[in-house]
């Protein structure tokens, strides 16, 4: 999608009053409609998806850099809000920006590996980042608790508005609000970044590296800015994760998450915030949704008592390969874009009918 | 003295196995340019099948192996046309999240084919030892890197001795001259596959067997081979060898040494030390051992 | 008039070719240099050379009398030098404008936090920058190709697109590569009057390198004339036009009006 667009539907905020006043309305309501139901914590846990993903939409979206790392991030962010939150009895205030703080700071560490590798070989290398934070993550015991995981009893109030404990709602509700308006904030600056002289960087260095250098882009340092902003964003996602989940342990950081990550971005638009929101939802939703069905289906087994041919995990796996094989081949710009391009076919029609009227 | 030739042997035969899955690995870059990260769901898929042949079918296993090998080449045949051929002209992050995709849904077919328990091969193998001097060695660790050697030189035959191995190596060196002499890519793709198939198979099997159960850990095992590709060279069949002869090697030495002269840096760091090694390949000499370094002069 | 650009002996060698030998030449401000050579005479090489693209085996550089030996690509932008690419370095995506805008990257400021959180100062120099994009765009005559993708337009329009990337930089040394390429009689002369407008109206100093003689006689005020990586001849381009070494370089190929 071109940078005008993503710009021009900035400005144009004002026409989009009715679909913002929509999203504000879901965001209020929702959790109040959910009530105690278990799909308010699937929300949570979409929403701390939203903000992994709008992070490593920005590194690997936008910037190119592709980047199966991101779960070393989010168990960076979450041990963070641990430590910062419980063991050092932090508020929000100080161990949410905290946690930004340290992802920002390994994602500057981790930056310069990237730079001489191109593709393959920086697949690659993020890879093996994720077995070797397996690593860290399960000997750093003082931290991590090591490989038996550690509580993370996180306080979650701002002032007087204790997110965990709002008068006559209950800790989901609050948490749910507390993480989607986390999802909006780093939505919109991100979705800032993109539409500026920064995000045309982070562009030119994706697509044409040499004419950026030229243009007087200082391509290293652009990478590494890249990198940090991502994983300062993944560790706010972890940390927001871990207090919400209130245990971890480091099983939770493995390889499938990153890529559970990629697919969301693919599965909902490469380089578009509203993309990354949209597959983090989607991707979350998948397991839960087939649990529901599979309830319906004879031979899915989802106890470990039940008969069937095949287990709801399985199941679920194979669907989630397939959709993402699916994604790639047929819409490999994402939901997003297949549905700005439906909209268009369909407006496109309305517009003609309109004109012969006239 | 002894101890260190045991320790040797141990790292060479762990490592005879990531050597076969390397060598898979290598056969589809070359070919296709793609890097195969369902490789690891292939040896799932062998072994299983080896172990299902032996036992449910009740084939001997030097029946059992070469059809396994056969099967497990023919799905890999069948992913590259399902999927890979189609992605032919799409970026390289595109086939790279692909074979991720696969991978994940190759690892669920023989779990729920077979079952989630943890199965013995019944190989011929056993636990027999064979005492090579002084130093004990399982069988099926010769047997394995005797595998390993003989996929070595049967690659070596096919390729400079066939028409088709000759093929493969002009797609590899040049694609569109190669099509314009009248070689389908496809034929050479699918030939490649097919062989990455056949011996993720044994790789499976080798690993699956002996002491050790065929699981649905195969695949994760099978992760720790792609340092190999990366210290060995990417495109280089040899360097996968050796490549994963030195990562079985670091693997075993590290598993024994470290905890007494590296405490600190963690239980398992065996595990972890691939990665380790490929990082610092990567730094230092991405090309590999065997690989040419990428010129560029602008 | 003074040497904005000053090239001492350059050469360079690739393997057993010697693609450059002992080329020198300034180029005053102001000026409109060209190089011009047959196939293979390694006008490329010099422009490479030029760009910090390629490092000369021996010879200098200097520009504004700061040396460009060794000097970094994306410090070019900095000092002035702007270049366009022969395939073009656009990008497929983005329209015209947009394209151009990213010639104003260095000299705009606003960085990432600045971005991120709308500061007025972000906001107010990306209003301004776009308008000088605007103006670009007009002295371009690429008003009716906005809101398409480049990659989608016209061969003679992505040239120009190209030409006013490389003129948002705010140059004080324009190097074009080779713009007139692939295009057609009519897109020749109009690009002819582009870059007389741009000289005039920037006082910009250019340097281009091209085939199209008659292209380069409108437009030229000094030409280098290339053989075999070698320097043949120096001087306006009626004299180089009737020298008898560059005919007899140039004797049986096109390009020679």
């Amino acid at each position: 999608m071109s940078i005008a667009k993503e710009s021009t539907m900035i400005t144009q905020l004002p026409k989009r009053a009715p679909a913002i006043l929509l999203l504000l309305a879901i965001y209020v309501s929702l959790p109040l409609i959910l009530g105690t139901s278990y799909w308010l914590q699937v929300s949570i846990y979409a929403g701390v998806a939203a903000i992994g993903a709008i992070g490593l939409n920005l590194l690997t979206g936008n910037t190119g850099q592709v980047s199966l790392g991101h779960p070393f991030f989010l168990g960076a962010g979450a041990y963070t809000a641990g430590v910062l939150g419980q063991d050092w009895g932090l508020p929000l205030w100080l161990w949410l920006p905290g946690a930004g703080i340290v992802g920002f700071a390994l994602g500057a560490l981790t930056g310069p590996f990237a730079l001489r590798l191109r593709g393959h070989y920086l697949v690659m290398v993020t890879f093996a980042l994720v077995f070797i934070g397996l690593h860290i993550f399960s000997n750093w015991s003082t931290v991590t608790g090591g490989v038996a995981g550690r509580g993370i009893a996180a306080p979650v109030a701002v002032g007087p508005l204790d997110f965990a404990n709002l008068p006559g709602l209950s800790r989901d509700q609050g948490y749910f609000w507390l993480v989607w308006g986390a999802v909006a904030i780093s939505g919109l600056l991100v979705k800032n970044i993109v539409s500026s002289r920064a995000g045309r960087a982070l562009m030119a260095v994706r697509d044409r590296e040499t004419t950026a250098e030229f243009v007087g882009i200082d391509v290293a340092r652009t990478k590494i800015t890249a990198f940090a902003i991502s994983s300062a964003i993944a560790a706010i996602a972890g940390s927001l994760y871990g207090a919400y989940v209130q245990y971890v342990s480091p099983v939770e950081w493995h390889l499938l998450l990153g890529i559970q990550y990629i697919a969301m971005i693919i599965v909902g638009g490469i380089g578009l915030v509203s993309g990354s929101i949209l597959g983090a939802i989607l991707i979350t939703l998948l397991p839960h949704m087939m649990r529901e069905v599979a309830g319906l289906l004879p031979f899915v087994s989802v106890n470990p008592t039940d008969t069937g041919i095949i287990t709801v995990f399985a199941l679920n796996q194979i669907l989630f390969g397939a959709l993402i094989v699916f994604f790639l081949i047929v819409a490999p710009g994402g939901l997003v874009r297949s549905a700005s391009r439906v909209k268009g076919l369909i407006y496109r029609p309305l517009a003609a009918n309109k004109k012969g009227e006239n | 003295m002894i101890d260190f030739i045991r320790l040797l042997v141990a790292g060479l035969s762990l490592g005879s196995v990531y050597a076969l899955i390397a060598l898979g690995f290598v056969m589809v870059y070359k070919a296709t340019g793609i890097l195969n990260f369902a490789q690891g769901g292939l040896l799932m898929l062998g072994a299983y099948l080896a172990q299902y042949f032996i036992n449910g079918v009740g084939l001997t296993f030097w029946f059992a192996l070469p059809v396994a090998m056969l099967v497990t080449g023919l799905v890999a045949m069948l992913l590259q046309r399902l999927v890979f051929d189609r992605l032919l002209s799409h970026p390289a992050f595109t086939v790279i999240m692909a074979t991720w995709a696969v991978l994940i849904v190759l690892e669920q077919v023989p779990p729920t084919l077979f079952g989630y328990d943890f199965l013995t091969m019944n190989d011929p193998f056993g636990l027999n030892i064979v005492d090579l001097g002084a130093v004990p060695v399982f069988t099926i660790d010769l047997w394995t890197m005797a595998f390993a050697g003989i996929a070595v030189g049967s690659l070596a035959v096919f390729f400079f001795g066939t028409r088709i191995g000759l093929a493969m190596r002009a797609t590899a060196s040049d694609p569109e001259a190669a099509i314009a002499q009248g070689i389908d890519p496809r034929l050479i793709h699918a030939t490649a596959w097919f062989i990455a198939g056949a011996l993720a198979c044994i790789a499976g099997v080798m690993l699956g067997g002996g002491s050790r159960l065929v699981s649905p850990e195969l695949s994760q095992i099978a992760l720790r081979a792609i340092p190999a590709v990366i210290l060995g060279g990417l495109a280089s069949p040899i360097g996968a060898v050796v490549g994963g002869l030195l990562i079985g090697i670091a693997e075993v030495l590290t598993a024994t040494w470290a905890p007494s002269m590296v405490p600190w840096m963690g239980k398992n760091l065996h595990l972890v030390m691939p990665y380790f090694l490929l990082v610092g390949f990567l730094m230092l000499r991405p090309q590999g051992l065997f690989g040419k370094a990428a010129s560029g002069r602008v | 008039m003074s040497a904005m650009l000053l090239a001492s002996d350059i050469s360079i060698r690739f393997g057993g070719v010697q693609a450059l030998k002992d080329v020198s030449f300034d180029v005053s401000e102001g000026e409109v240099f060209a190089v011009i050579g047959p196939n293979g005479a390694g006008k490329t090489t010099l422009f490479n050379c030029l760009t910090a693209a390629y490092r000369p085996d021996s010879g200098s550089i200097t520009f504004r009398g700061k040396s460009l030996n060794g000097v970094r690509r994306r410090d070019l932008a900095g000092m002035g030098i702007a270049r366009t690419f022969q395939n073009l370095g656009l990008f497929d995506q983005l329209d015209a404008a947009e394209n151009i805008l990213l010639g104003r990257h260095n000299a705009m400021r606003s960085g990432f936090a600045a971005a991120a959180l709308r500061l007025g100062s972000a906001r107010r120099e990306e209003r301004e920058h776009r308008e000088r994009v605007a103006e670009i765009v007009d002295i371009l005559g690429l008003g009716a190709q906005l809101g398409v993708p480049s990659a989608l337009l016209p061969y003679g329009a992505r040239k120009l697109i190209e030409i006013g990337r490389a003129l948002a930089m705010d140059p004080t040394l324009l190097l074009l590569d080779e713009p007139v390429a692939g295009l057609n009689r009519e897109e020749t002369g109009r690009m002819a009057e582009i870059i007389s407008e741009i000289r005039r109206r920037f006082s910009t100093t250019i340097l281009l390198v091209e085939h199209d003689m008659g292209f380069l006689m409108r437009l030229a005020d000094r030409v280098l004339v290339l053989d075999y990586g070698r320097p043949i001849a120096l001087g306006t381009p009626a004299e180089v036009q009737s020298d008898p070494a560059v005919v007899a370089a140039y004797l049986g190929t096109e390009g020679f009006v």
